[in-house]
C-alpha cells in the first residue's frame, strides 16, 4: 500500500514537472516577449522575475463538441491539456453559446482565444465524465434486484447470457430467463407487412381472429398470443427504453431495436419532461388528409425572445431550465435592460425571472387553463383579437394577407344533440361540391365551401357563428372557445386560480398592445398536470393564435431545424439503407397512439389502464404496464440513459416491478454509474459520457436558426475495451448492439449492414456519415457543399486527437468511413462542433426565415372525436378549463395534507444525473423545502429546521427501495416570501440514495458511498400515485407524467 | 492617459492574435469599436436612449469587443489598467461565473475565488431578489496588503493585486484573509473534491499557472497548500490574450472588462459620467470591480444592504 503511494507521488511529481517544462518552454516564446513588450518603460520590478505564461491558445487545444450536462445542448469547446478535459466554454461558432455567433467560416485558429457562454452546469461537465463512482467494466447482479451487489463479468460472456438466456441467477433459485434470441421470432420483413395489413383490418372489424389465424397458421408460435393478434410478434416483448436519447444515438439503436430486431416496443422519456406540451402541439399542427387528421409534429412553439416586446413566461423558468441559460438568457437581459422587453411571470414560486419582471402572478398550481380561459374571455368579448388573422379560413386568405399561417377559427364545427362539439362539418352535408377535405365557414350568414390548402380560392369567414344549417347546428371553432371561456366570469376565474382579475385583465390588455411582438411561453409548469393538454392547448395554443404571432418577429416560432444528418435528396449517405428493414407491428405495450375501442381487449370503460390515442412515449406507462401485463407481459427491458425510479413522480410505485423477475424476467440497464434505477438491473453495462461520445443534439423550437451541432469524442473513455465484428471499442450502448446483433446475425449490421453501401461494424461508420449528410449542407442541388478544411485545420484536428486511443480515433480508419471526398469537409465540421445557419440568415423581414407555415389548429378534430378510454366521454376539442382528477375522473384524496407540492429547477442541478459534479454541489450542498412564512408559522417550522415529507399515500416518508433499505425524505426548510402560502417547492437533483451515496458491493468488495452524493431530500416519493394504476398521476390526454398535483404533509424531525 | 489605439501595433503574422479580427469582423457592425453606438435596437423608445447605447448590443457582440480591446492593449505594450464593470441588472445569480472561475483556477471544496451573492426581500416588501457577484476588489491600499510583511503582497502595474504564495502562507495567510473587508481571500487548505472517493481525477491534479508560477493540487505534491489565494483577474489567461473565465462565460451578460487607460473601451464607454457603484470607498479603498448602476423598471437594485443586512 505504501509502495503504491509512494510510486504514485513520483509519478505525480515527474508529471507536474514535464507540465511545468512544457507551460515554461512554450511560454519562453510568445508569453513572455508580451509582457515585456507590455510593460515596456516600467521600471523593472522583482514580481516579474522569472514569471511564467501559459502556452497561447491555438485550434488545436480544443475539440469543439456539444453539452448534454441538459437538454439544452449547448455548443462547447473542451480545453484539453495533457490528455485530460481541464475547462469547459461556450462554443463562439454556436448559437446556443453566443449571440450573435461568430461567422461559421471563421477559421478555427482565429476563433482560439474566443470564448462564448455556458452556465455552470456545463462547466461542470468535466465531473460528470471525471466521475469516481463510474461504472467501467460490465456488472451482473450477485444478490436480489436492489440490493446492491454486483460481480464484474467480461463483456463477451454478459452479451451470451442476455442472448441465450437461461438460468443466469442461482440466487433467483434456478428461475429461467429468457434470451433476446427466443424474441426474435419474427424475422421476414414481408410478413410483418402483410400482418400489418391483416391487424388493421381486425381492428377495423373486416377481419376475425380466426381468419387470421388461419392465414398465418405457419407463423402462429411466433405471436405473443394467437387469440390477439393484434399485439403482434414476441419480437415486441423486448423492450427498448430511455431517457436523454438525441438523433444519431437514436438513429443507430432504433435501427437495432425495430428495423432489425423487429421490436414494435421503443419508448422515450418525453413525458416526465413535458409531453402534454408535445402532444398539444402535435394537435394543433394536424392537417386535414383524406378525411382524417394527419401528420402532426410532436413538436411545440416557443417565444421568439431576440425580437418580443412582451413575454409572458407561463410555468417556465427561464432563467435556470427550459431550453434557456445560455441561449435564453442574454436575450432576455439584453432586452430588459434596454427597456425592449416587458415580461410577466405566472408561477406558484417567484422564479429569478419573476425578479425582473413587470408582473409576478402567483397562481395556483394546476389552475392554469383558469387565468387563460379569463384573458381569452377578456379579449375575444373586448375584439382585442387579430381579426384579419381569425377569418382567414385557407392558404390563400392567409398568403393574401402575409399571413405564414392560418387558423380554423372560424371553420363550422357540428354540435352533438347533447350540445357538445363533435367534428368539422363537411360541404357535402351541407350539398356543397367537395371532398372529406372540404370544409366550411359562414360568410356573411352564407356557407362557403374550402379546402384549407387552396391556394387559388381565399376564403374568410365570419368569427362567432352559432347557427343551423340544413337542419344541422353548427358553431365556429371560435366560437366553441367563447363558449368555454363564459362559462364563468372574469372574476370566478380568478378565483379559481388564486389571483387578482386586475392583474389578470392588465396582463391581457397588455398582451393584445404589442401587434404581434407579444408571444405567450410556456414550460413543465403548465403541462405536468392531469389536466396539461387542455393547459397547453388554452396558453401556448389558443392566446398566442388569437393575436396570430405565429412565425413573426418576436412572436411565436417553430424553430429552425436541423440539417438532414440521415440522408435525404442529393446527400451523399441514407442512413435508412438496410438490406431487410422490418417496420415492427402490433400494439405496444404504452398504447400510444391506439383506439382501445377498436382493440381485441376492448371491455368496456374504465379500461384497466389508459389508451394514449393523441400521444406516444408516456414513460410513466413503460414499466407499470409491464407490471400489469398490458396489454401484454415483456420479457426483456434495456434501459438507456434513464432513471425513472429517481425522476419520475411518484417513482417509487415503480420498484415493486423493477424488483420482480417475474414481470420483468430481464433487465439490463446501460449507465454510467450505479444509478437510482440501474440498481435494480440484471446487469449494468457501462456507456460512455457526452465527452467521449458521438450524438447529434439537433434543436429545439427556441433556436431560429437553422443547426446541427455535432457531439464527439473529445476525451478517452476509461470503460474496458471490446472487440465486436473484429473492431476495438469502449464499451458503450453502440458496442451492446452491435454484439448483439453479431450473435444473432442481425440484418443491417456488420458486413454489408448499408446493403451494399458498406459495413456497420464500429459507431464511426454510422456517425461520420451523418457528418457528412451535414457537410452537404441544405440545398438539395449541392449548391450549399462546405468548404474542405486546409493543411492547417487538418493538422490542428489531427493534434487535437493525440490523446485519443486508437479504439476512440483512427485517423485512416474515421478517413474511409466518411468517404474520401468527404472527409475534409467533415474534419471542417468537426472543427467547429457542427454547422448551423449564419446570425442574420434566422430572420426574413418582419418574420422568421424557417417557418411553420401552415394551419394551425384552433379546434381538434381528432380530439373531439376520440375517448377517453377510462370514463368513456368524448374528449373536448378546443382550449378548456378541466379540473384536476384521477385517470378514472375522481378528485384526488388529499386528506390530512395540507400544502400543494411543486418541483423546480436550481441552475446547479439537473434532475438525476449532476449530483457527481462536485463544483456545483460545493455551491449548493443541498436542496431545501421552500415555504412561505405564514405556512411555517402554522406548522411550527423556521428556517434550517430539518421536515419530514410525507403524504396520505406515503404516510412513512420514505423511499423503500429495497428489502431492509431506506431513503428517509428529510428535507431542510427555508422559508421565503417568494412563495405562493400554501405551496411548497424543492429542486429536484438531491437526496439520492444510488449514484454513489449508498453502499455497493462489487466482488466482495464494499465501495463506500459519499455523503456530498446523499445531501438533500428527493420527495417524489411523496407524491400521488393514482388508486386506479397503483402508478404515478397521469394526463390521459397529452400523457404528461403529473408533478404539481399533490399535497404533502411536514413536520419537524 | 488619453491614449488611442494604434493600429499599426497589431502583431504580425503567427502571434495568434491578429487573426481574431477576421472573426470578429463576421459580428457585424457594432463589434468595431468606433461603430458602437450608433446603432441602437429600438431606437423608437425614447427612454432607451438615455442609456448608453451599447448595452442594447447583444452580449457576444460586446464579449467579441473587450476580446478585441484585450489583444489590442497587449499589442499595443501600453500599461493597462484593468476595470471589471458588473451590471447587476442582467446578473441571473447562476453561478457560471463561479464554476467557471474554479475550473480555470484550480481550487479545493470551499476555495472560492468568486461567488454570487443573493439578496432576498423583506415581509414588508413582497417578493424580491438581486444578485450580485464579487471577487477581489484589486484595491489601492489594499488592506490584506497592510496586514502583512512587506513584499508578500503587491501590485501589478496593471493594477492586479499578487500574492507572494511561497511566503504567504500560515499566519500571514490567516492575516491577509481577516484583513479583507469582503472576505474573498481563501487559504487552500489542499484538499481535492475526488481524494476521499474510489479514485481520485487526473482534472484536479493538472498544471495550472497562477500569480507567474506552475503550480499543481496533487495531494502531497500541492505547493499552494496553506497558501492564501484570491482572484486574479485571471491574470494568466490575460498575459495570452484571453478574457477572464467568468467575463466570457456570463451568461446573462453582465460581466464586462476592460482598461480604464483606453478612453474608448467598453468600461469606459459605459461607466463615463454614470452612476456607479463602488463598495468600501469610506475605508479609502478604490475598488477596480465596480457595479453598473442604471435603473431597469421592474427589478431591484444592489446596494450597501446586499452584503451589509
Amino acid at each position: 500500500m505504501s509502495q503504491d503511494i509512494n510510486n504514485s507521488n513520483v509519478k505525480a511529481q515527474q508529471r507536474a514537472d514535464q507540465g511545468r517544462r512544457e507551460l515554461i518552454r512554450s511560454g519562453a516564446l510568445l508569453g513572455g516577449a508580451c509582457l515585456a513588450a507590455a510593460f515596456k518603460g516600467e521600471a523593472a520590478q522583482d514580481w516579474k522575475q522569472g514569471r511564467v505564461t501559459p502556452k497561447p491558445r491555438e485550434a488545436s487545444d480544443y475539440i469543439y463538441s456539444t453539452c448534454l450536462q441538459c437538454n439544452t445542448g449547448c455548443e462547447i469547446k473542451v480545453r484539453i491539456q495533457d490528455g485530460v478535459a481541464v475547462k469547459i466554454d461556450g462554443n463562439p461558432y454556436g448559437p446556443r453559446a453566443m449571440d450573435p455567433h461568430i461567422d461559421w467560416k471563421t477559421p478555427a485558429a482565429d476563433a482560439a482565444n474566443l470564448n462564448g457562454v455556458i452556465c455552470p452546469k456545463g462547466q461542470a461537465g468535466i465531473q460528470s465524465t471525471y466521475d469516481p463512482y463510474r461504472v467501467i467494466k460490465v456488472l451482473k447482479r450477485a444478490g436480489a434486484r436492489g440490493e446492491g451487489k454486483w460481480t464484474t463479468i467480461p463483456f463477451d460472456k454478459a452479451i451470451t447470457e442476455i442472448t441465450e438466456g437461461g438460468a443466469l441467477f442461482p440466487q433467483d433459485g434456478g428461475r429461467r430467463v429468457p434470451g433476446l434470441r427466443e424474441l426474435y421470432a419474427l424475422k421476414d420483413p414481408k410478413v410483418f407487412a402483410s400482418m400489418a395489413t391483416d391487424i388493421t383490418a381486425i381492428q377495423d372489424k373486416k377481419m376475425t381472429v380466426a381468419e387470421f389465424k388461419e392465414k398465418y397458421k405457419d407463423h402462429l408460435d411466433a405471436l405473443i398470443d394467437p387469440e390477439h393478434p393484434d399485439f403482434g410478434p414476441k419480437n415486441n416483448q423486448f423492450v427498448f427504453n430511455w431517457g436523454r436519447l438525441k438523433a444519431g444515438r437514436q438513429d443507430f439503436f432504433l435501427r437495432f431495436v425495430k428495423d432489425s430486431f423487429g421490436s414494435n416496443n421503443a419508448h422515450g422519456h418525453t413525458t416526465v419532461c413535458q409531453g402534454s406540451i408535445y402532444f398539444a402541439g402535435k394537435s394543433m399542427s394536424e392537417q386535414p388528409s383524406g378525411g382524417k387528421w394527419t401528420g402532426g409534429a410532436k413538436a411545440y412553439w416557443m417565444a421568439d425572445l431576440t425580437n418580443a416586446e412582451f413575454v409572458i413566461f407561463w410555468g417556465a423558468n427561464v432563467l435556470e431550465g427550459n431550453y434557456g441559460p445560455p441561449l435564453k438568457v442574454p436575450k432576455i437581459t439584453r432586452g430588459l435592460a434596454s427597456k425592449r422587453l416587458k415580461a410577466v411571470v405566472v408561477d406558484p414560486r417567484h422564479t429569478k425571472m419573476a425578479a425582473k419582471a413587470w408582473k409576478w402572478l402567483a397562481i395556483k398550481p394546476g389552475e392554469d387553463a383558469a387565468m387563460a380561459m379569463a384573458m381569452i374571455r377578456w379579449i375575444i368579448e373586448n375584439q382585442r383579437y387579430d381579426k384579419r388573422y381569425l377569418e382567414n379560413c385557407n392558404k390563400a386568405a392567409a398568403t393574401a394577407d402575409g399571413e405564414p399561417t392560418w387558423s380554423n377559427g372560424a371553420w363550422l364545427v357540428k354540435m352533438r344533440s347533447d350540445g357538445s362539439a363533435a367534428g368539422f362539418v363537411r360541404a357535402t352535408e351541407l350539398g356543397l361540391e367537395g371532398d372529406a377535405d372540404t370544409f366550411v365557414c359562414l360568410k356573411d350568414g352564407k356557407p362557403v365551401a374550402f379546402k384549407s390548402n387552396d391556394t387559388a380560392k381565399s376564403v374568410e369567414g365570419d368569427l362567432l357563428v352559432d347557427t343551423t344549417i340544413n337542419g344541422i347546428r353548427v358553431k365556429s371553432g371560435l366560437q366553441i372557445l367563447f363558449e368555454e371561456s363564459k362559462q364563468k366570469t372574469i372574476q370566478e376565474w380568478a378565483a379559481v386560480c388564486g389571483l387578482d382579475s386586475m392583474d389578470i385583465i392588465a396582463v391581457a390588455r397588455e398582451f393584445t398592445s404589442h401587434g404581434k411582438r407579444a408571444v405567450v411561453e410556456i414550460h413543465r409548469g403548465v403541462s405536468q398536470h392531469t389536466n396539461g393538454f387542455y393547459n397547453v392547448l388554452a396558453t401556448m395554443g389558443a392566446l398566442n393564435t388569437l393575436i396570430g404571432n405565429l412565425d413573426w418577429k418576436g412572436g411565436l416560432v417553430y424553430g429552425g431545424g436541423a440539417y438532414g444528418e440521415t440522408g435525404g435528396t442529393g446527400r451523399p449517405y441514407q442512413l435508412g439503407d438496410h438490406p431487410a428493414k422490418i417496420t415492427p407491428v402490433g400494439l405496444d405495450i404504452i398504447r400510444g397512439g391506439a383506439s382501445y375501442e377498436k382493440s381485441t381487449i376492448f371491455e368496456g370503460y374504465p379500461a384497466k389502464r389508459p389508451w394514449y390515442p393523441l400521444a406516444s412515449d408516456v414513460y410513466q406507462e413503460v414499466i407499470p404496464s409491464a407490471g400489469d401485463a398490458y396489454p401484454y407481459p415483456i420479457k426483456v427491458l434495456f434501459l438507456y440513459m434513464g432513471s425513472p425510479v429517481y425522476a419520475l413522480p411518484a417513482g417509487h410505485s415503480l420498484i415493486p416491478t423493477l424488483s420482480d423477475p417475474n414481470k420483468i424476467p430481464l433487465f439490463v440497464c446501460s449507465d454510467i454509474t450505479i444509478g437510482e434505477t440501474s440498481l435494480y438491473a440484471d446487469y449494468i453495462f457501462p456507456d460512455l459520457t457526452f465527452l467521449e461520445r458521438w450524438e447529434f443534439h439537433r434543436t429545439h423550437p427556441s433556436i431560429v436558426h437553422r443547426v446541427s451541432p455535432v457531439r464527439q469524442p473529445a476525451v478517452a473513455s476509461p470503460n474496458e475495451t471490446v472487440r465486436v465484428y473484429g473492431q476495438e471499442m469502449p464499451v458503450s450502448m453502440e458496442a451492446v448492439f452491435l454484439a448483439i446483433a453479431e450473435r444473432l446475425n442481425l440484418p443491417g449490421f456488420g458486413p454489408g449492414g448499408f446493403a451494399g453501401k458498406g459495413d456497420l461494424k464500429r459507431p464511426e461508420d454510422f456517425y461520420l456519415r451523418m457528418v457528412a449528410n451535414i457537410a452537404y449542407g441544405d440545398s438539395s442541388t449541392g449548391t450549399d457543399v462546405c468548404p474542405d478544411a486546409n493543411e492547417e485545420e487538418m493538422a490542428a484536428f489531427l493534434q487535437a486527437r493525440k490523446h485519443l486511443p486508437k479504439s476512440m480515433f483512427d485517423a485512416e480508419a474515421w478517413q474511409r468511413a466518411a468517404g474520401g471526398e468527404w472527409w475534409k469537409k467533415v474534419v471542417y465540421v468537426l472543427n467547429r462542433g457542427g454547422r448551423w445557419w449564419s446570425y442574420n440568415e434566422a430572420w426574413s423581414g418582419e418574420q422568421t426565415k424557417a417557418k411553420y407555415g401552415k394551419l394551425v389548429n384552433l379546434y381538434h378534430e381528432k380530439a373531439a372525436t376520440a375517448r377517453n378510454s377510462m370514463t368513456g366521454q368524448y374528449l373536448k376539442g378546443v382550449a378548456a378549463y378541466l379540473p384536476i382528477r384521477n385517470s378514472i375522473g375522481q378528485e384526488l384524496n388529499h386528506a390530512g395534507a395540507p400544502l400543494h407540492m411543486i418541483t423546480n429547477r436550481s441552475m446547479l442541478a439537473c434532475k438525476s444525473r449532476t449530483i457527481s459534479n462536485y463544483w456545483l454541489t460545493d455551491i449548493q450542498e443541498e436542496n431545501y423545502l421552500y415555504l412561505h412564512p405564514s405556512d411555517a408559522l402554522r406548522l411550527g417550522l423556521k428556517d434550517n429546521d430539518h421536515a419530514w415529507v410525507g403524504s396520505p399515500g406515503n404516510p412513512n416518508c420514505s423511499w423503500d427501495y429495497a428489502p431492509g433499505l431506506g431513503k428517509p425524505m428529510v428535507g431542510r426548510v427555508r422559508t421565503t416570501e417568494r412563495i405562493r402560502p400554501g405551496v411548497v417547492a424543492f429542486e429536484l437533483g438531491w437526496g439520492h440514495w444510488a449514484y454513489g451515496a449508498s453502499n455497493q458491493i462489487i466482488d466482495g468488495d464494499v465501495i463506500p458511498y459519499d455523503h456530498r452524493r446523499a445531501m438533500g431530500v428527493h420527495a417524489n416519493a411523496a407524491m400521488y400515485v393514482d388508486e386506479h394504476m397503483r402508478s404515478p398521476l397521469s394526463d390521459v390526454v397529452g400523457g404528461s407524467a403529473v408533478f404539481y398535483d399533490s399535497k404533502v404533509f411536514l413536520f419537524k424531525a | 492617459m488619453a491614449e488611442t489605439i494604434d493600429k499599426t501595433k497589431i502583431p504580425p503574422k503567427d502571434s495568434g492574435r491578429r487573426r481574431f479580427f477576421h472573426a470578429l469582423a463576421s459580428l457585424g457592425s457594432g463589434a468595431v469599436t468606433g461603430l458602437v453606438g450608433m446603432k441602437m435596437l429600438e431606437s423608437k423608445k425614447a427612454e432607451a436612449a438615455e442609456l448608453p447605447a451599447v448595452l442594447a448590443e447583444p452580449s457576444g457582440r460586446l464579449v467579441a469587443r473587450m476580446q478585441q480591446e484585450l489583444e489590442q492593449t497587449i499589442a499595443s505594450g501600453r500599461t493597462p489598467s484593468w476595470l471589471m464593470v458588473v451590471d447587476t441588472r442582467k446578473c441571473i445569480g447562476c453561478d457560471a461565473c463561479t464554476v467557471a472561475c474554479r475550473a480555470e483556477n484550480p481550487t479545493g471544496p470551499g476555495g472560492n475565488f468568486r461567488r454570487v451573492i443573493q439578496k432576498e426581500h423583506g415581509p414588508s416588501v413582497g417578493a424580491w431578489a438581486v444578485f450580485k457577484p464579487v471577487n477581489c476588489l484589486q484595491c489601492e491600499n489594499a488592506p490584506c496588503a497592510k496586514a502583512v510583511p512587506a513584499g508578500m503582497i503587491w501590485k501589478r502595474p496593471d493594477g492586479i493585486v499578487e500574492f507572494d504564495h511561497k511566503k504567504l502562507k500560515g499566519s500571514y495567510a490567516s492575516a491577509a484573509a481577516q484583513a479583507c473587508p469582503l472576505k474573498l481571500i481563501t487559504i487552500d487548505d489542499g484538499k481535492t473534491f475526488t481524494e476521499s472517493t474510489p479514485s481520485q481525477q487526473p482534472y484536479e491534479l493538472r498544471a495550472f499557472v497562477e500569480n507567474g508560477e506552475v503550480h499543481s493540487r496533487k495531494p502531497g505534491a500541492n505547493d499552494l497548500k496553506d497558501s492564501a489565494r484570491k482572484c486574479t483577474f485571471c491574470s494568466h489567461l490575460l498575459d495570452i490574450g484571453v478574457l477572464p473565465a467568468c467575463v466570457s462565460t456570463c451568461v446573462g451578460g453582465a460581466m464586462y472588462f476592460g482598461d480604464a487607460n483606453n478612453p474608448s473601451s467598453l468600461v469606459q464607454e459605459i461607466t463615463q459620467g454614470r452612476r456607479v457603484f463602488r463598495g468600501h470607498t469610506d475605508m479609502g479603498l478604490t475598488p477596480r470591480v465596480i457595479y453598473f448602476e442604471e435603473p431597469m423598471p421592474d427589478a431591484a437594485h444592489i446596494d450597501c444592504s446586499v452584503c451589509h443586512y
